[in-house]
């Protein structure tokens, strides 16, 4: 803290005026100390000159740093998540050899898996049990383009796909296929509101739902989120529930 | 109990420090603000604007004492930048408007980072770049960190408060002279 500073006695020097104004910006300044500090505002034009001296210097230090840190924390994060989305693929690319293979899934889970490897061992988008792939109907004709593309892998055109189909029919399960498509496509964060959504209709597809909100939660690190759902999972013997029952198994 | 990061580190502008803070809290935020609907990537652009934030009403003595952890001080502030920030990018539909804060409180006050630089300022900024690091450092604890002159002898080394007083006006008669002659 600056020397105390009694009435105007600061004025006697340039050091203290300084320090009184600094107090000010830093909000050291007592009730009476602020009083006095407006009036001077108001009434001393050198002082008002060295108050707004100080001020631009206070905010411009305060802008260097701020972009200082912004910069240091961006290196961070890099160091943090250097993945962002390459190693998304090569994870993905993982998984997909793991179900075309069938490699057993104990092969992870005797290892301490992480929830990332349990995630990886157990995602496989939800199967398509809505729409027959049949050269149809004209009416049927995008719902079955949506499902191929689906089925096919081109999860970014079935993902839109879902979404106009489930604002045009509000068939709940179109939610769970958006979702399982972008999950597949490896944006989890916008799955899990869409699961959550689904989920809240309790209707014959949220068990599905439940087991895929599970997923989504292990792979962004949600584990007591995950844990929760998993348990119910398990308890309504639901929708793999033994699958379920092997992921808590490696949590305790 | 968890042992929280050093927090006088932190503000001091340790990098160690710093990068503790940012693992410590981040996941945790992650998790609070996917409620908002946001991006991975808009969550982590305001998680670091909230870190920079916080550090920055430490310094300007925004915080007397924490009365509660850093994690809920940060995550406060944190709150009322998501909540700006939905509102800038017209996603307010997505929030139940009795939820919303209508004034700041005073240690929540942060605008000064997100204002463009005056004219001045800029002159200021350049000027302060262009000078010596010593120079700009004690220019710096003075009248940004708030240090007192005691303070700057023991951190900067010197030998006594006169070389401390002598140095700092030296530095800032540079700087006003830089901002008066900014083609110097």
């Amino acid at each position: 803290m600056p020397e105390k500073i009694e009435g105007n006695d600061f004025k006697s020097g340039a050091m203290n005026q300084e320090e009184f104004i600094r107090s000010y910006l830093n909000s050291r300044l007592n009730e009476t100390e602020k009083v006095e500090y407006k009036r001077l505002l108001a009434t001393d034009p050198e002082f008002r000159k060295e108050v707004e001296f100080q001020t631009d210097l206070k905010a411009t230090f305060s802008k260097m740093t701020g972009e200082r840190m912004k910069a240091k924390l961006k290196t961070f994060e890099d160091e943090l998540a250097p993945s962002k989305r390459k190693p998304y693929g090569i994870w993905l690319a993982a998984a997909s050899v793991i179900v075309i293979i069938g490699v057993s899934l104990s092969l992870f889970l005797n290892n301490n898996a992480s929830s990332d490897q349990l995630y990886m061992a157990y995602f496989k988008p939800y199967e398509n049990v809505v729409q027959p792939i049949t050269r149809g109907q004209s009416e049927e004709a995008s719902k079955t383009e949506i499902f191929m593309a689906y089925e096919k892998g081109n999860y970014e055109k079935a993902e839109k796909g879902f979404q106009k189909l489930y604002e045009t029919t509000n068939e709940t399960y179109y939610l769970l296929y958006q979702a399982n498509a972008l999950m597949a496509d490896h944006q989890l964060k916008k799955a899990i509101p869409l699961l959550e959504k689904q989920l809240a209709f309790n209707d014959e597809f949220a068990e599905k739902s439940r087991w895929y909100l599970a997923l989504a939660y292990l792979k962004t690190g949600e584990n007591t989120r995950a844990e929760e759902l998993l348990r119910e999972i398990v308890n309504k013997q639901g929708y793999k529930a033994n699958a379920a029952k092997e992921i808590l198994k490696k949590f305790e | 109990m968890k042992k929280e990061p050093p927090l006088q580190d932190f503000i001091n502008g340790d990098d160690t420090a710093l990068k503790e803070v940012y693992v410590e809290y981040r996941l945790p935020f992650i998790n609070f603000a996917r409620k908002f609907q946001l991006e991975q990537d808009e969550i982590l652009d305001i998680y670091q604007d909230t870190i920079i934030a916080m550090h920055e009403n430490f310094i300007s003595g925004k915080v007397e004492e924490m009365r509660s952890s850093i994690k809920t001080y940060l995550f406060s502030i944190g709150k009322y930048k998501i909540y700006a920030y939905l509102r800038a990018n017209r996603k307010m539909n997505l929030l139940n408007d009795k939820d919303l804060p209508k004034t700041a409180a005073q240690e929540y006050d942060f605008e000064i980072n997100e204002n463009p630089l005056t004219e001045q300022q800029v002159l200021m900024r350049n000027g302060l770049e262009k000078m010596g690091g010593r120079c700009r450092n004690i220019l710096e604890l003075f009248y940004y960190r708030g240090l007192t002159i005691d303070e700057m002898r023991i951190s900067e080394g010197y030998e006594n408060n006169n070389t401390v007083k002598s140095q700092k006006s030296r530095c800032l008669k540079k700087l006003k002279e830089m901002i008066l002659n900014p083609e110097r």
